[in-house]
């Protein structure tokens, strides 16, 4: 039924995404994405049935093929589709320093004609059976996302080797998806959290980190400056079997997957160029800094509390620092922040903290909150008492136990769906934590202790050295 | 197709497509959909009230007692280490509530093992809630910065302008986070008379979808939902229809921002094709018995095939000729008459006016020019393959179920996909025809000013950028 999938109420990005105001339009308790802390990268976390251990290894089957390229198939048999997901390290880490876009306009040109088809004729034949196939790009993959319904398997996975195989970047079509491009960042200008999150990353990392986003009229005037030769150059060299991993989820047989997978990546070479990510941590930051960023006639101002966070995916203590951030904002309705900024003084509609995307490199800690520009220093102290007493106190046994039943349960939760599984199956192995990870999930979070989620508050929560940013219409007190 | 041993004061009603309807003496309606995929259930309450049964002075306030509905019971409270939203996040409950124009609804999904706690706790909040003035103060504030994140955002801003000016006097004029004066003025007597006159089991569906047993979750219903009454009043009904558009309207929004919108809208029939306000009697009739003919179903198709994806008409037009950096539509599913939106983001330095002629030359083209079968059957695929998605996952079956049911019946829901198949090029020209018409359009501009106060492209398109 056409109309509203997901949680309404907060707007999408501006790059174009198909969803009208009348979708966004239902009024939901509570907000979307910002003020979960689950990262982009990993799924909302964890499983095991009514009791027992879940037993998914047993189902998944991993293949590797020998230029590299790793594909995982679950089959579940639920509805009549499949979801596939999957990436290839090239992304933004990957792409000259003087090309900030080249990445993200490199991917998204993998939908605009290959050697074989038009960009017309790929949408429509895609479009003709209602499958979908996107390509997005973060700081360190090109992230595939595919859905389909069961009968076109064959269609949707020889499309995909297609486009990553046999691209052609038609100029035109280049000159087009500049245009939008550069639109899209200019949209962007005036939204609050995103203005609010350009600066911040701005403040905490040099332009040479991963992380760090560039102002929107640098970012402008690179895509400007980007031609079909850059893109062709950063594909020949970052495009390859070595780093690509897919997962395909649903109602399919396993061995017709592998050998469709083998047919369409089999000499799928290359690349020439490294895919090792090595990012050097930026110094911790000391003391306090704040900042403006000025948008007029701005009803909501976005505030974000932070500061680079030196946790990876693979750190010892992963587990124990989500499970910490998670006691403190990991929910707006019921987390720490959330019971006293929310709940109690009613500053704002939406305040969480996040770790986000702790991934190849480490990523930011921060707490967002909106709030009226009226409520805009209420609101900074509020957070920041309750940020004080959780580092000076720590948690209790009590949250604790909270946390982890929490997690363990969600993590079951989101394994529900075709789309739910196949991201934790290409999570799994893009962070090469084994095809068992969806069966030791529970027991990864149960061996955190109280002592190891302590140290974890400690070490990365530091209310004395915070960057903050306020964006929207504001005026600081020393202006 | 009978249960062989129903809880005392339960009754079958109907099934179909794995779909089965039950009523308590109550007059509650449960729907249960058994799916053993995965350890997981969904329950999700609907009432049928929404921001359509509110009016002058308490717009919002639907969406403010849901709020409300979080702050507690003398079961489930912060006093005693049991807050709602606690108690769900603890079990790793995906939980939400949403307030829409028809409807409220509360739902959770959960480990399958915790399935009672989930029909416990909406069962204890539908008549025993607080509803406290100190929660209303501190809640007002919060609801207030929802609406300020909404009104941040340009499309927001200009889809609720364009809503206000083509309803004039049905309740859709308003939206669903209300005016501010209201969201900050409605007194708590007021939230607590909403709670009374439309929370009950005559008001309400249960739906469970996913991995639990059928006889105990029926009992589990009807010994927590099934303590309540039925109200001895019935519930009040809207009556306000919206008089025929008699002529075009414009409305310009001039605000800070960096690109121009364009927004055109056209009246549409309800969801079950009729052309105004029903009672609730009278709409559960017609949502068990549908007409033949359903004008709802070729304008889903007709907005397929007008803007999804790069080969719809509307993206070859705008986006592909570089007037337009995105464009969609839109055809409301509502309980009454809703609109057929067309949104578009207007390209740097391209006049808005433009744009609206470029959208309503291809939405005069599919009324008096061909319309090949072809293309009608893929936007059918689209929409088919969609319902399929949308069936992957007990959460998104009992959202589309409880959006059913708060504007027809789940039979909506069930037989969607067999009537959109039905679609076919002349039903697809005939609505185009009919709706698409001058009279009956409202056309929204938003035009951006930079913090200078200058437009960075105007009406007109003297571009300024």
């Amino acid at each position: 039924m056409a109309k509203r999938e997901g949680e309404a109420e907060s707007v999408s990005s501006a790059a174009g995404g198909s969803t009208t105001p009348q979708e966004l339009g239902q009024q939901a308790l509570a907000g979307g994405h910002d003020e979960k802390s689950s990262d982009a990268v990993t799924p909302n976390t964890p499983t095991s049935g009514t009791g027992g251990r879940s037993n998914f290894a047993a189902r998944i089957a991993r293949t590797e093929l020998p230029t590299g390229a790793v594909l995982l198939v679950l089959e579940n048999r639920a509805t009549p589709t499949i979801a596939l997901r999957g990436s290839l390290r090239a992304g933004s880490y990957f792409e000259p320093r003087d090309k900030p876009g080249l990445a993200r306009l490199t991917a998204d040109m993998l939908e605009r004609g290959t050697l074989r088809r038009t960009k017309l004729q790929l949408a429509g034949d895609l479009e003709a059976v209602g499958a979908q196939l996107e390509f997005t790009a973060d700081p360190f993959a090109v992230e595939i996302a595919g859905r389909a319904l069961a009968k076109d398997l064959s269609l949707l996975l020889s499309t995909l080797a297609e486009q990553l195989r046999e691209p052609a970047f038609p100029s035109e079509e280049l000159e087009k998806l500049k245009q939008q491009a550069i639109a899209a960042v200019q949209e962007q200008q005036a939204n609050t959290r995103q203005r609010a999150y350009e600066k911040f990353s701005q403040l905490i990392y040099d332009p040479a980190n991963p992380f760090y986003v560039h102002t929107g009229e640098q970012l402008i005037r690179s895509i400007n400056s980007i031609t079909v030769e850059d893109v062709r150059r950063f594909y020949e060299e970052r495009y390859g079997g070595r780093s690509l991993v897919v997962s395909v989820v649903g109602d399919v047989e396993t061995s017709e997957v592998q050998r469709l997978f083998a047919e369409a990546f089999g000499a799928f070479a290359g690349p020439r160029a490294s895919v090792e990510v090595s990012v050097q941590d930026p110094e911790p930051q000391t003391g306090t800094r704040r900042e403006l960023v000025l948008l007029k006639e701005k009803a909501n101002v976005d505030v974000l509390l932070g500061t680079a966070a030196p946790l990876r995916r693979d750190a010892r203590d992963y587990y124990a620092a989500t499970l910490a951030n998670g006691a403190l904002g990991e929910s707006t309705l019921s987390s720490r922040l959330g019971l006293q900024v929310r709940d109690r003084e009613g500053l704002t509609y939406g305040i969480g903290s996040r770790f986000r995307a702790p991934s190849l490199a480490a990523g930011p800690w921060y707490i967002a909150v909106s709030v009226n520009p009226g409520n805009v220093e209420r609101a900074i102290q509020s957070a920041l008492t309750v940020l004080r007493d959780y580092v000076s106190n720590g948690m209790t046994a009590d949250e604790l136990a909270d946390e982890k039943s929490s997690a363990i349960g969600s993590f079951k939760v989101s394994l529900s769906t075709n789309a739910g599984l196949a991201e934790a199956l290409w999570n799994a192995e893009f962070f090469r934590l084994g095809t068992d990870y969806l069966d030791r999930f529970p027991e990864l979070i149960q061996a955190v202790t109280l002592e190891e989620a302590n140290a974890a508050i400690r070490r990365y929560f530091r209310p004395d050295h915070l960057t903050v940013i306020i964006a929207g219409d504001y005026k600081l007190n020393n202006e | 197709m009978q249960d062989e041993k129903l809880p005392g004061r339960v009754t079958f009603v109907a099934e179909g497509e794995g779909i089965r309807e039950y009523r308590l003496a109550n007059n509650l309606k449960a729907l249960l959909v058994e799916n053993h995929v995965a350890p997981v259930a969904t329950v999700c309450v609907l009432y049928r009230v929404g921001s359509r049964n509110e009016a002058v002075g308490y717009t919002g306030s639907t969406h403010l007692l849901e709020h409300m509905m979080f702050k507690g019971t003398p079961t489930f409270n912060k006093d005693r280490n049991t807050q709602i939203a606690a108690t769900l996040q603890k079990i790793g409950a995906e939980f939400n509530a949403t307030t829409w124009y028809d409807r409220t609804n509360y739902f959770e999904t959960v480990p399958s093992d915790k399935l009672e706690l989930a029909i416990r706790l909406e069962a204890d909040r539908m008549r025993n809630s607080f509803i406290a003035d100190s929660d209303r103060q501190s809640e007002m504030t919060v609801v207030r910065n929802e609406l300020e994140r909404g009104q941040n955002e340009p499309m927001m801003v200009l889809d609720e302008a364009v809503y206000a000016t083509a309803f004039r006097e049905h309740p859709y004029h308003h939206p669903t986070i209300g005016w501010r004066a209201d969201v900050e003025n409605v007194p708590t007597a007021r939230l607590k008379a909403f709670y009374d006159t439309f929370y009950h089991p005559n008001n309400a569906t249960v739906i469970v979808v996913g991995d639990f047993e059928r006889d105990s979750t029926l009992r589990l219903i009807d010994e927590h939902f099934g303590a309540f009454p039925a109200t001895e009043e019935s519930i009040p009904e809207v009556y306000t229809d919206e008089p025929p558009q008699q002529g075009e309207r414009r409305l310009t929004i001039k605000r800070a921002g960096e690109l121009a919108l364009v927004q055109i809208a056209f009246h549409t029939p309800a969801v079950l094709g009729q052309l105004g306000v029903l009672s609730n009697a009278e709409l559960a009739a017609r949502a068990a018995n549908p007409p033949a003919e359903n004008d709802i179903y070729p304008l889903v198709v007709l907005s397929a095939l007008l803007s999804n994806g790069v080969t719809s008409r509307l993206y070859q037009a705008l986006v592909e000729t570089e007037l337009a950096v995105t464009v969609n539509s839109n055809c409301d599913q509502f309980r009454d008459p809703g609109l057929f939106n067309v949104y578009a983001t207007v390209s740097p330095g391209v006049a808005p006016t433009e744009v609206e002629a470029a959208i309503l030359a291809v939405l005069e083209s599919v009324g008096t020019g061909e319309v090949p079968a072809a293309e009608v059957e893929k936007a059918r695929q689209q929409i088919m393959a969609q319902v399929a998605y949308n069936r992957d996952g007990t959460s998104d079956i009992a959202s589309q179920m409880s959006e059913a049911e708060a504007v027809a019946d789940w039979r909506f829901y069930k037989d969607y996909a067999a009537n959109i198949a039905r679609v076919t090029a002349s039903d697809v020209q005939r609505v185009a025809r009919t709706y698409f018409t001058e009279d009956n359009r409202t056309v929204g501009y938003f035009i951006p000013k930079t913090t200078n106060g200058a437009q960075t492209n105007d009406a007109n398109g003297s571009d300024g950028a």
